[in-house]
C-alpha cells in the first residue's frame, strides 16, 4: 500500500504577506476611515444641495421647494409678506409637521377643515386599519391624497410659481415636512353675484339669465343647456399680474378649421399686466383696432352663446366679467336678437329689415337734413320747402351748426343718464325732454324740425341690439355731417360709398364684416340673416362662418 | 394663419357682376347724346349691334385667358409678342383704362357741378370722387369683389327704379321710324358703343381667379348674361329718352338722360327734383366702374414691375389721373378724349387681342411640330 506523504502546513501570510491578520487590521481601519468620510462628505453634499437648491431657481421660479417645511414656510411668507389675507395653518399630520395656507375670504375653510385638516390630524398611529402603513402613504403627495383627504379636486405641484397662483386662485396649498412638493386642493369659495337677469339684453319671451362673474359659473350654465361632449371648453391665463383665466368655448365638431387655433394664438400674443374687462381683450385680438365697429360680438346670455357656438363660432368667457365675447362678427350677427327667434318668422323678418333700415337712419338723417336743406332745397316739395325755410329764419345758426349743437346736447344727456345713479337719471330725462324739446326752440335757437330729425335719429340708434354698434353709429353722425355741410348731398353719398367700403374692408377672424351680406355665393345665409324663415325651413348654418358640418339635423339652435 | 384670410378665387357668376358693374359707368349718362346724334332713331339697334359685337371681343379674350390659365395678359403678352412688344402691348392695356378713367372723372365732375353745386368748381369733385376711389382702390380684390356685389343689388335696383319713372312721360310715337334708314350711322354708332360697354377688357386680369375653378363654356355663358343685362339696361335708357325726348332734342342736349327725368313729375308724392335722385344713385354706379379701373390699372403696374403690393404704383397714378381728368377743361377736348379712347379700346379689342390669340395658336402649334 502506498503511502501518501502529506506536506506540512504553514500559515498563508508566510507565502503571501498582504494576507496577514495585521495588514487585513490596516485595511478594515482604512476602510472604516473612508466610510466615516464619505459619511461626512456626503452629509456636506447633502447640506450643499439644500443650499444650492435655495439658490438655483429658474428665473421663472421665485424658489423651488426644500424638503424641509420649515424654509418652505419661510420662503412663502417671503413671497406673501405684507398679504394679511394669506392663512398659514401648521398642524401635525402622521407625526410630521404639516402646513396649508390658503388666502382668507377665497377658500372654504369648512370645507377644508373636514376635508383635509381632520383627515391628516387624525393620522396618529404608524399603522391605520383603513389607510395602511403610514410611513409609505406619507412619502409623497399623491399617496397622501390618494390614501387619506377626502377632497374632490387636488392636484400635486412641484413649481413654487403654480402653487403661489394656486393659492391666490382660493384653493388650499398643502406642505409637509420632508416632502418637497405641496399639494392643490381646490376649495374656492368667494363672495360674488348671483346668476341674475340680462341687464343689458332684455328680450320679452324666452330665457332671461345672463352671465355674472364667475368663469365656472358662466361655463357651468353653457354646459347646463347642452349635453353635447363636443362642447370643448380652454382655458388660458392673461395678465402678467392679474393672470386671468380666459376661456375659449367651442364646438369641435363644427368650428371652422383653424379658427381656435387663431384665437389662441391672437390671446397668447397679448401682452399686458392686467386684464379686468373682456373689452381688453377685445382691443387686442380684433384686426381693426382703430374702426368704430365692434368686430366682437359681446353679449351676457348663455342662449346666446351657444347659438352662436352651433354656428361653427368661437365663444370667449374672460374671468371677473359677464361679458362674453364671440368671434367672428358680422353685421348680420349684431342685428339679430334672440326676440327674433321667439316670435312670429314673418314679423321678426320684417322687424329685422325695419332694424337695417333704422341703422341706416341713425347714420345718415340728420346730414341727409343738413344737405337738402342747405344745398338741395328743390328736393322738397314746395310747401314743405316753405315751411321748412320759414323755421329757419327765426333761428340765428346754419344747419350744420343747429345739427351739430343738437347732436352735442344729446351726447351729453345720453352721458349724464348713463352715469347717474338710477333715481337720479329720471330727473335728466325729464330735463333733457324739456330743454331739447321745448325751452331750446321757443328760444329760437333750433329748428324744430332739426329737434325731430335729432330725435328721429336717436331713437333709431337706440333699436340696434348690439350697444357697441349703436355707439358705431352715433360716431359716425359728426364726419357725415361735416361732409353733407361741405358737398351737400354729394358729401353724403361719398359718405356713405365710404363707410361701405371701410365695413367691407373689415375683416373679422377671416369673414368680411358686411361684404357678406350681398356675396351672391352666401345668399343662402339670408334665410336668417336679412330675414327669418321658420324654424323647420333653417336647416342649415349659416355659410358665411364656414362650419365643418353644414346641416343643422333638426335642432333649432337660432 | 390658417385658411381664414385667403379668398383669391371667385365664381363666374361674380366674375360676370363685376363685369355688369365695371361695364355699366358714367357713360349711360355721358354717352347717349354721342349715339342718338349718330344712330338717330336706329340707336336701339346700335345698342344691340354693339353688344354682340363687345361680348365676340370679350369672348375672344376668354380664349385667350383660357390658354394661359394661372396667368395675366401681364404675364403672357412678352411671350406672344416679345420682350419689347409685351411690354407695348401691356401699356396699350392700361392705356385703354387710363383713359376711360379721366374721362369718366370729367364727366362726372361736369354733371354734378351742372346739377347740384353750379357754383362749385368740378375739381372740388373730382378731388372728392378721386380720394374716394384711391382708398376703395387701395383695398384687396376680395374687399372690392363684395363692394360690386353690394352695389349691384342696392345701386343698380334703385337706378333702374328711379329711373323707370320716366316712362310716364314716356311717348311711343317718338321711336317712329323704328327701322332705320341711316344703315352706315347705325353701324357706326354700333362701334361707338365701345364708350358704354368698355371695361370688359377686366376679364384678362381676372381669369386667372376663375379659371381655376370653371370651365370656358360656363364662363362664356355667364359673361353672355352679363352682356344681356348690359344691353338691356342701355336699351332701357336709349329708348326711353328718345321716347321722351325725341331724336331732335336728344341730340341737342349736352346730358339728355337728367332731361328725361328732370321733366318727370309725381303730384301727390313727398318726391321731387327727380334728377337728383337719379344721380345720387349714379354715383355709387360710377364710384364702383372707377375704382374697379384704377385697381386694375394699379395691378397692372405692379405686375409689370414685379412688385408684391398694388398700392405704391396706385398712389403714383392718382396725381396722374387728377392731372389727366383736369386737363380736360372743355367739352371739345372732351370730345376728342372719348375719340381716341374709343379707337385704342376697339383696336386693343379687335387688334391686339385676335392677333395674341393668332399668336399663341402658332406658337404652340409650332412647339409641337418642333417636339415632335
Amino acid at each position: 500500500m502506498r503511502r501518501i506523504k502529506c506536506p506540512r502546513i504553514r500559515k498563508l501570510s508566510a507565502d503571501r504577506p498582504e494576507a496577514s491578520i495585521q495588514q487585513a487590521k490596516k485595511e478594515l481601519t482604512k476602510l472604516q476611515q473612508i466610510t466615516r468620510q464619505s459619511t461626512a462628505f456626503g452629509e456636506e453634499i447633502r447640506d450643499l444641495v439644500e443650499q444650492l437648491r435655495q439658490v438655483a431657481a429658474p428665473s421663472s421660479e421665485p424658489f423651488i421647494f426644500t424638503s424641509i417645511l420649515e424654509e418652505n414656510k419661510k420662503l412663502l411668507q417671503s413671497i406673501f409678506k405684507d398679504c394679511g389675507d394669506i392663512e398659514f395653518r401648521n398642524f401635525d399630520a402622521g407625526g410630521k409637521s404639516a402646513l396649508l395656507v390658503y388666502l382668507e375670504g377665497m377658500a372654504d375653510t369648512s370645507n377644508l377643515e373636514r376635508n383635509v385638516i381632520k383627515p391628516l390630524m387624525s393620522q396618529t398611529g404608524p399603522d391605520n386599519p383603513n389607510t395602511g402603513n403610514l410611513s409609505e402613504i406619507f412619502t409623497t403627495m399623491k399617496s397622501i391624497s390618494e390614501h387619506i383627504l377626502g377632497a374632490s379636486s387636488v392636484s400635486v405641484l412641484t413649481k413654487a410659481s403654480a402653487a403661489i397662483d394656486a393659492v391666490m386662485m382660493g384653493n388650499a396649498l398643502l406642505l409637509i415636512d420632508g416632502l418637497s412638493e405641496g399639494l392643490s386642493i381646490s376649495a374656492v369659495k368667494y363672495v360674488k353675484r348671483n346668476i341674475g337677469g340680462a341687464n343689458n339684453e332684455h328680450i320679452l319671451r324666452g330665457p332671461n339669465e345672463a352671465f355674472n362673474e364667475g368663469l365656472t359659473d358662466n361655463i357651468v350654465l353653457i354646459r347646463r343647456r347642452s349635453r353635447d361632449t363636443n362642447i370643448k371648453v380652454q382655458i388660458l391665463k392673461i395678465g402678467e399680474r392679474t393672470k386671468t383665466s380666459v376661456a375659449i368655448l367651442y364646438v369641435a365638431n363644427l368650428v371652422k378649421p383653424g379658427l381656435v387655433e387663431e384665437v389662441e394664438r391672437r390671446i397668447k400674443l397679448i401682452n399686458t399686466d392686467k386684464v379686468l374687462a373682456s373689452a381688453k381683450i377685445e382691443e387686442f385680438i380684433v384686426d381693426h383696432p382703430w374702426s368704430p365697429f365692434p368686430q366682437v360680438q359681446t353679449t351676457e346670455r348663455p342662449d346666446k352663446v351657444l347659438a352662436a357656438l352651433y354656428e361653427g363660432r368661437v365663444g370667449l368667457i374672460v374671468d371677473g366679467t359677464p361679458a362674453t365675447l364671440l368671434v367672428p362678427c358680422t353685421y348680420n350677427v349684431l342685428m339679430q336678437s334672440p326676440d327674433d327667434y321667439t316670435i312670429q318668422p314673418v314679423i321678426a323678418s320684417l322687424i329685422r329689415l325695419t332694424r337695417n333700415v333704422t341703422a341706416f337712419i341713425a347714420i345718415y338723417l340728420p346730414a341727409i337734413y343738413v344737405s337738402v336743406v342747405s344745398y338741395h332745397p328743390g328736393m322738397l316739395p314746395t310747401t314743405m320747402a316753405i315751411s321748412v325755410a320759414e323755421l329757419r329764419a327765426r333761428t340765428p345758426f346754419p344747419s350744420f351748426l343747429e345739427a351739430i349743437m343738437m347732436e352735442i346736447l344729446l351726447e351729453v344727456f345720453q352721458e349724464a343718464i348713463v352715469r347717474l345713479p338710477q333715481r337720479l337719471s329720471g330727473a335728466a330725462t325729464m330735463l333733457g325732454a324739456f330743454v331739447v324739446g321745448t325751452t331750446v326752440v321757443q328760444a329760437g335757437l333750433i329748428n324744430p324740425l332739426l329737434v325731430v330729425v335729432v330725435a328721429i335719429t336717436a331713437i333709431s340708434s337706440y333699436s340696434m341690439p348690439s350697444y357697441p354698434f349703436n355707439l358705431a353709429l352715433r360716431w359716425l353722425r359728426i364726419p357725415m355731417l361735416v361732409l353733407a355741410s361741405i358737398l351737400g348731398l354729394y358729401g353724403v353719398i361719398i359718405g356713405i360709398l365710404a363707410v361701405t367700403t371701410h365695413a367691407c374692408s373689415l375683416r373679422s377672424f377671416g369673414e368680411s364684416y358686411i361684404g357678406g351680406l350681398f356675396d351672391i355665393n352666401l345668399l343662402s345665409d339670408w334665410k336668417d340673416g336679412v330675414v327669418r324663415l321658420p324654424a323647420k325651413l333653417l336647416k342649415k348654418r349659416p355659410k358665411e362662418f364656414g362650419s365643418k358640418d353644414q346641416t343643422r339635423g333638426g335642432e333649432e339652435d337660432g | 394663419m390658417a385658411n381664414l384670410e385667403a379668398k383669391t378665387s371667385m365664381s363666374a357668376f361674380q366674375l360676370a357682376i363685376v363685369l355688369f358693374v365695371t361695364c355699366i359707368g358714367a357713360q349711360i349718362m355721358l354717352t347717349p347724346r354721342a349715339l342718338i346724334a349718330q344712330a338717330k332713331n336706329g340707336s336701339w339697334i346700335s345698342v344691340i349691334i354693339g353688344g354682340v359685337l363687345f361680348y365676340i371681343a370679350t369672348y375672344l379674350m376668354l380664349r385667350l385667358g383660357k390658354k394661359y390659365p394661372d396667368e395675366t395678359i401681364v404675364e403672357y403678352a412678352p411671350r406672344i409678342f416679345g420682350r419689347m412688344g409685351g411690354i407695348f402691348v401691356i401699356a396699350w392695356f392700361n392705356l385703354v383704362f387710363f383713359l376711360q378713367v379721366v374721362t369718366i372723372f370729367y364727366g362726372v365732375g361736369k354733371i354734378i357741378t351742372f346739377y347740384m353745386f353750379d357754383r362749385t368748381p368740378p375739381e372740388v369733385v373730382i378731388l372728392a370722387l378721386l380720394v374716394l376711389c384711391t382708398y376703395c382702390a387701395l383695398q384687396d380684390w376680395g374687399t372690392i369683389l363684395r363692394i360690386h356685389q353690394f352695389l349691384f343689388v342696392i345701386a343698380y335696383s334703385i337706378l333702374v327704379v328711379v329711373w323707370l319713372t320716366s316712362i310716364l312721360n314716356f311717348q311711343p310715337e317718338n321711336l317712329l321710324p323704328l327701322w332705320p334708314v341711316d344703315v352706315k350711322g347705325v353701324v357706326a354708332g354700333g362701334l361707338s358703343t365701345w364708350g358704354m360697354y368698355g371695361g370688359y377688357e377686366c376679364v384678362l386680369l381676372l381669369l386667372p381667379l376663375v379659371y381655376r375653378k370653371v370651365s370656358l363654356s360656363k364662363l362664356a355663358k355667364e359673361v353672355g348674361l352679363a352682356f344681356i343685362g348690359v344691353t338691356l339696361l342701355f336699351l332701357i335708357i336709349i329708348v326711353v329718352i328718345i321716347g321722351v325726348l325725341t331724336v331732335e332734342d336728344a341730340k341737342n342736349l349736352p346730358f339728355p338722360a337728367l332731361i328725361v327725368i328732370r321733366s318727370v313729375e309725381l303730384p301727390g308724392t313727398f318726391i321731387e327734383r327727380l334728377e337728383n335722385y337719379l344721380l345720387v344713385t349714379w354715383i355709387p354706379v360710377v364710384f364702383d366702374t372707377l375704382a374697379a379701373m384704377m385697381f386694375f390699372m394699379a395691378q397692372i403696374c405692379m405686375r409689370q414691375w414685379r412688385h408684391a403690393d398694388h398700392r405704391p404704383a396706385l398712389l403714383l397714378l392718382v396725381p396722374i389721373i387728377y392731372v389727366g381728368s383736369v386737363l380736360i377743361d372743355n367739352p371739345q377736348i372732351y370730345e376728342q378724349t372719348g375719340n381716341l379712347t374709343m379707337w385704342v379700346g376697339l383696336a386693343f379689342s379687335f387688334g391686339v387681342v385676335p392677333m395674341a390669340l393668332l399668336l399663341s395658336w402658332w406658337q404652340k402649334g409650332k412647339v409641337g411640330k418642333d417636339c415632335g
